[in-house]
């Protein structure tokens, strides 16, 4: 096991080291790479392990020990389907996700609100195979805008470069993010743009930002909703707002899209964790977001003001 | 409208918004910048930029978002929008 230091997981399986190895190898040898580094991994961490069947047993999931095996992978997989666009060229990426995804319905949705120029919102969710879903509405060349996190700085880069070259190859629409958590940006403001544009954002809703709020999820109170309801209240467009699920099936991916009520906006963000609730307990081992802390609800000290109150 | 009106407008929406946000209200001052000198977020800008296009009943287009630092800089810009209705 290497010496990892304070690193976590997602350091470990975005070392330099594998994103320089990966462009240069096939999907399934970093699928395998990468399983065996991350089981490595939780080898060498049972506090990681036991956090993961802790959380899961939080909310009344399955937790015995072939479970977390399972889930683990999953966390695992979750880094192959974030490092796959890396793998070859663009068209190898095109015709990896040609053959191994279906979203004919998903797409269909999308389809009919960029033909009637309505905005939409992708309210996503550490679930599944969320990392494809901006790469496969692009072979759609769909109008979309990822509003991504980057926690490696080298990632990133990759990242960009990578985008323009799948842009440039034709095979894709562009993929233009909006990087959140940089001190100084207008990250609303940006995300607010490509709704007003009539384009579609995507965003993850089940962290802690400044504008989560409590909501229920199995009966446990979390923060979330990372203030879409806010961006949505001050988005004159009437937007169209869908919780988009990537689920993985062996060696294929199916998107489901599910279309939640946004107007009023007040309510979006329980229908969202709804979706959520109902999504995990079919595929509770994909659910990745329990390797990390849970954004338990606690009630603040002094309470922000609601606008306009 | 009053150009005047349209500042003092403005900065109360920002005194509003600064107060729920934390903002001590001897840093509002009309050249004082949202985010480098009150410490306004993005989404703090977002309302200021809803809340200017409802009260003034101007479209404010994307291209202008860059402007919306100062009170100032509002004023200007939902001057300029306001013409352009007129």
């Amino acid at each position: 096991m290497p010496d990892t230091g304070t690193m976590g997981i997602s350091e470990f399986l975005q070392s330099p080291e594998i994103l320089t190895a990966a462009p240069g190898m096939q999907p399934d040898d970093l699928r395998a790479l990468i399983l065996t580094k991350a089981r490595e991994w939780f080898a060498g961490h049972a506090d990681d392990t036991a956090a993961l069947a802790r959380n899961y047993a939080a909310f009344g999931l399955p937790h015995d020990p072939a479970f977390i095996r399972d889930a683990s992978d999953q966390v695992a997989l979750h880094y192959f389907d974030k490092l796959l666009p890396l793998c070859g060229t663009p068209r190898e990426y095109h015709e990896f996700l040609s053959r191994h995804t279906d979203c004919a319905d998903a797409i269909a949705q999308l389809r009919e609100c960029a033909d009637r120029r309505q905005p939409a919102l992708l309210a996503g969710f550490h679930f599944g195979a969320i990392e494809l879903i901006a790469p496969v509405l692009a072979m759609h060349h769909l109008p979309i805008t990822p509003v991504l996190r980057f926690r490696a700085a080298h990632f990133s880069g990759l990242a960009h470069q990578r985008a323009r070259d799948m842009a440039i190859s034709g095979l894709f629409g562009s993929i233009a993010f909006i990087e959140i958590g940089k001190p100084g940006t207008a990250a609303a403001l940006e995300m607010s743009a490509v709704l007003r544009r009539n384009e579609f954002l995507i965003t993850m809703i089940d962290e802690k930002t400044e504008y989560s709020r409590k909501t229920k999820l199995f009966n446990r109170e979390v923060w979330g909703g990372a203030g879409i309801d806010r961006l949505l209240k001050f988005t004159p467009a009437p937007v169209r707002v869908f919780a988009p699920a990537m689920v993985r099936n062996t060696d294929r991916y199916r998107l489901e899209l599910s279309e939640l009520a946004a107007d009023p906006p007040d309510g979006l963000v329980d229908a969202a964790y709804d979706r959520i609730r109902d999504t995990v307990r079919a595929h509770p081992e994909q659910w990745y977001f329990l390797h990390e802390e849970v954004p338990w609800y606690a009630a603040p000290v002094a309470p922000r003001k609601k606008a306009g109150a | 409208m009053e150009s005047a009106q349209i500042t003092s407008t403005i900065r109360d929406l920002i005194v509003e918004i600064g107060e729920d946000a934390g903002v001590d209200e001897a840093k509002i001052t009309d050249d004082a910048h949202f985010i480098k000198d009150m410490g306004l977020d993005s989404m703090a800008l977002l309302e200021v930029l809803a809340t200017m296009e409802k009260k003034f009943g101007v479209q404010i287009p994307e291209s202008e978002f860059p402007n919306i630092t100062t009170i100032t800089k509002c004023a200007e810009t939902v001057r300029k929008y306001l013409a352009l209705k007129a």
